[in-house]
């Protein structure tokens, strides 16, 4: 891609986005190992996946692009707002992903059964499925506030209201937007329809994020 | 090469909506350019909106042939573009020579040996070539500026923008850097904004000054002087009276047998020791603020 | 005082005066009143009796509990670390404005502000209640109980963290684990994992709703807690609260040592 670069996109990442989620990662793991039960290790490994590292990427994600000390000097170049979108947040998609999957197979080494989050399909779609939304939801409410405190608010709020009453949630129209139906209740009819609802949403995120970074004044 | 017509930028709605720009027009050409203006009279929203980063609220405003209220015009311009914002943002963690490089490859240069070869030459070029290793965080003011000024000059760009470059900067830095844009203007359009009038005066040939968002004078150094002249003094005093009389003092000095005064003003006549003096621009800028306050107040 | 109090007035407007933090209040009571608030019966318009009045203020304020101490840490955590990376804090170690006095004004300014929407919302909704006929007067009187002995210590533990622990890590992080933590440490089954849920440090005011509101409304399960258990609760989360204070004027004259 014209106009990028992974080694200076990495040199110029704040450095707690990448230690922290690994010390998350590394905690987790001391976690599993000393709780070591092997119904309280998969309910670790589905916590960590499905609810901890979406909430991570979230976070991380609404501080993706305003959190930029050159970002006036950024506008002023001739990159597209949907480089800028790109650059600024697949970088913490991937470390969530490495998280996730690194996690994954630690879980399987020590012998956690995924079975009852269904297939591998399934499995990954879990944990994809709400840290895309919740990336998507941070990084939206940050550029429509025009402040990073907006969307990581948003993601906390969301993440709390859903954890909490998550069971209520599966039961109603609110199951749409449940994203943790993929890891909390996989056997859940509207699976399928949940989901799909999810990447609509995170693409409408998307794009409007992409259409409000086109007014880069409100930024700066 | 850059055309403004009726430029307007209005900030809120209401009771509190500000004019930062209200009905600029104006046509700029090769070489150095100077926009000098109090703080708050709309100079960085200006440039801003030159550099593509702020919408205008109305007019038009053509740089090169394109349309900078377009994406597509936007796109261009910055591609043709050099930009020193008044706060500089830099990734401190990165060395001179990373930072420069990383800009040139957002500006779009792509080509590795050509880029580095470019990257060398601008650090060359702003002095910074023995410390291009080092990293930004360790750099004074002055030498970080130096690094804003390589970075947007590394895609040559045919028009360059630096507001207020000098703002906190010692005095040989600010010659150095004054030295230094005069050179690039040979060949490409420089916009020079700052509020410090010494700068202008030793560097631009044309300039406009901006106050509350208008333009209140467009031409050169010299026009400004000559349209001074008349309506400068020097005055000295003893005693702790002040003078009056509507003129603004514009500097003054403790001597022996006084205090001694630099004033500008419609007329001195209340003082009859007041000495008619050669203006300087400072003195100049000082007599079309003062004339523009009043015509405000008249109006 | 005269310093303290300027510096908790200004922390006070400057709070208020943040479009962010109405634009997020509005959204969360509203999604309480329509989804989470218990629902008035339908079958006929009953008056609380007095018990209830003081079980129903209590679980209003618990379920307010529930989501709005996330956002006020979320939106708390920048307050005092603003003044760092703006460059104000060194322009106010230059005035006789003692430590003490800036930290205090600070945490009761962020505090009062974050208080203030949700005890006007909870007046208002007070209101309607006594307007409809569904409660007596005296509910007033029980829902403002209700919010300083639930409400204010949950709102008060989270604020002295949210202002201390952005000044040791990047608020980004702090975020995370704070909303991560209110979860973990209020609201996760002990008996399933390890947790502070249902230990003394548990601010999420369950203590002083089973020990001093009666507990859920029609329940018939006994309470869990007792009123000397609330109390000791309240204090101990006050003492946490002070703990909190404390370290973080110690590591502010640090630092100001260092500098």
């Amino acid at each position: 891609m014209k106009r990028f670069s992974l080694k200076y996109t990495l040199l110029t990442y704040r450095l707690d986005q990448l230690w922290f989620p690994l010390a998350f990662w590394a905690f987790f793991v001391i976690l599993t190992l000393l709780l070591s039960n092997e119904e309280q290790d998969f309910n670790i490994a589905r916590a960590y996946i499905g609810v901890a590292v979406p909430l991570i990427g979230g976070i991380m994600a609404a501080y993706a692009i305003l959190d930029d000390p050159a970002i006036e000097l950024r506008f002023a170049t001739p990159i597209r707002a949907a480089q800028i979108l790109f650059e600024r947040t697949i970088l913490i998609f991937i470390i969530q992903t490495v998280s996730a999957l690194a996690f994954i197979v630690f879980a399987l080494l020590i012998g956690v059964d995924f079975a009852p989050l269904g297939n591998a399909l399934n499995l990954h779609l879990a944990w994809i499925v709400p840290t895309i939304t919740m990336i998507a939801l941070g990084i939206f409410g940050a550029i429509l506030g025009a402040q990073t405190m907006i969307g990581s608010f948003l993601v906390g709020l969301v993440w709390i209201i859903e954890v909490i009453i998550r069971d209520g949630m599966a039961v109603n129209n609110w199951k749409y937007a449940y994203i943790f139906m993929g890891i909390l209740t996989p056997e859940h009819p509207d699976l399928v329809s949940n989901q799909i609802a999810l990447f609509a949403a995170s693409a409408t995120f998307l794009f409007f994020t992409w259409l409000l970074l086109h007014r880069q004044e409100r930024y700066i | 090469m850059i055309q403004i017509t009726n430029l307007t930028k209005t900030y809120g709605a209401g009771n509190k909506t500000v004019h930062a720009l209200n009905g600029v027009d104006l046509q700029i050409n090769s070489g150095m350019f100077g926009l000098l203006g109090p703080n708050g009279a709309g100079k960085t929203t200006f440039m801003r909106i030159l550099a593509g980063i702020v919408n205008p609220s109305g007019g038009s405003i053509r740089v090169d042939g394109h349309d900078l209220t377009t994406e597509a015009g936007k796109h261009a311009v910055k591609s043709m573009l050099g930009y020193l914002p008044q706060e500089l943002g830099m990734y401190t963690e990165l060395s001179a020579e990373q930072f420069v490089d990383y800009m040139a490859i957002l500006k779009g240069l792509d080509d590795s040996k050509k880029r580095n070869k470019r990257v060398s030459e601008v650090l060359e070029m702003v002095g910074l070539r023995e410390v291009a290793n080092r990293k930004i965080k360790g750099f004074s003011g002055g030498m970080k500026r130096r690094v804003g000024i390589a970075q947007a000059l590394v895609n040559d760009p045919k028009i360059l923008i630096v507001d207020e470059p000098t703002a906190g900067l010692d005095p040989e830095e600010r010659i150095r850097f004054r030295n230094l844009l005069v050179n690039l203007a040979a060949d490409r359009v420089v916009l020079l904004s700052t509020h410090i009038v010494e700068d202008i005066g030793q560097t631009c040939r044309d300039l406009a000054v901006l106050a509350k968002g208008r333009i209140l004078f467009r031409g050169s150094p010299t026009d400004m002087l000559k349209a001074t002249e008349g309506h400068v003094w020097s005055l000295t005093m003893s005693g702790l009276e002040k003078p009056n009389h509507d003129l603004t003092v514009v500097s003054m000095l403790h001597l022996a047998e006084g205090t001694q005064y630099r004033l500008v003003g419609a007329s001195a006549e209340g003082y009859s020791s007041a000495q008619l003096t050669q203006p300087g621009l400072e003195d100049a800028y000082v007599w079309l603020m003062k004339q523009s306050q009043e015509e405000v107040m008249l109006s | 005082m005269s310093r303290f109090l300027g510096v908790l007035r200004h922390e006070f407007n400057m709070s208020m005066r943040r479009p962010g933090m109405w634009i997020a209040y509005g959204l969360v009571l509203l999604f309480y009143s329509i989804t989470v608030m218990y629902p008035v019966p339908e079958e006929k318009v009953t008056i609380l009796t007095d018990k209830q009045i003081w079980q129903y203020a209590g679980q209003m304020a618990f379920t307010f509990n529930l989501f709005l101490p996330v956002m006020v840490g979320i939106l708390s955590a920048d307050r005092l670390q603003r003044d760092f990376r703006m460059g104000v804090r060194e322009l106010q170690e230059s005035t006789p404005l003692h430590l003490a006095e800036y930290t205090l004004g600070k945490y009761f300014g962020v505090l009062l502000a974050s208080l203030a929407p949700v005890l006007i919302w909870l007046w208002f909704i007070t209101g309607l209640f006594i307007a409809f006929g569904n409660a007596p007067i005296e509910f007033f009187f029980t829902m403002t109980l209700a919010f300083i002995a639930i409400m204010v210590p949950a709102f008060a533990f989270v604020t002295a963290f949210s202002l201390a622990c952005p000044l040791i890590m990047p608020l980004r992080v702090y975020q995370i684990l704070f909303t991560g933590y209110w979860f973990w440490g209020n609201y996760i089954n002990p008996e399933m994992f390890p947790t502070l849920n249902g230990t003394l440090l548990t601010p999420s005011g369950m203590y002083s709703y089973q020990g001093f509101f009666g507990g859920f409304i029609n329940s018939t399960e006994p309470l869990t807690y007792s009123a000397s258990d609330a109390t000791l609760n309240l204090v101990v989360i006050g003492l946490c609260i002070i703990a909190v204070m404390v370290v973080l004027n110690i590591y502010l004259q640090w630092q100001s040592r260092r500098a």
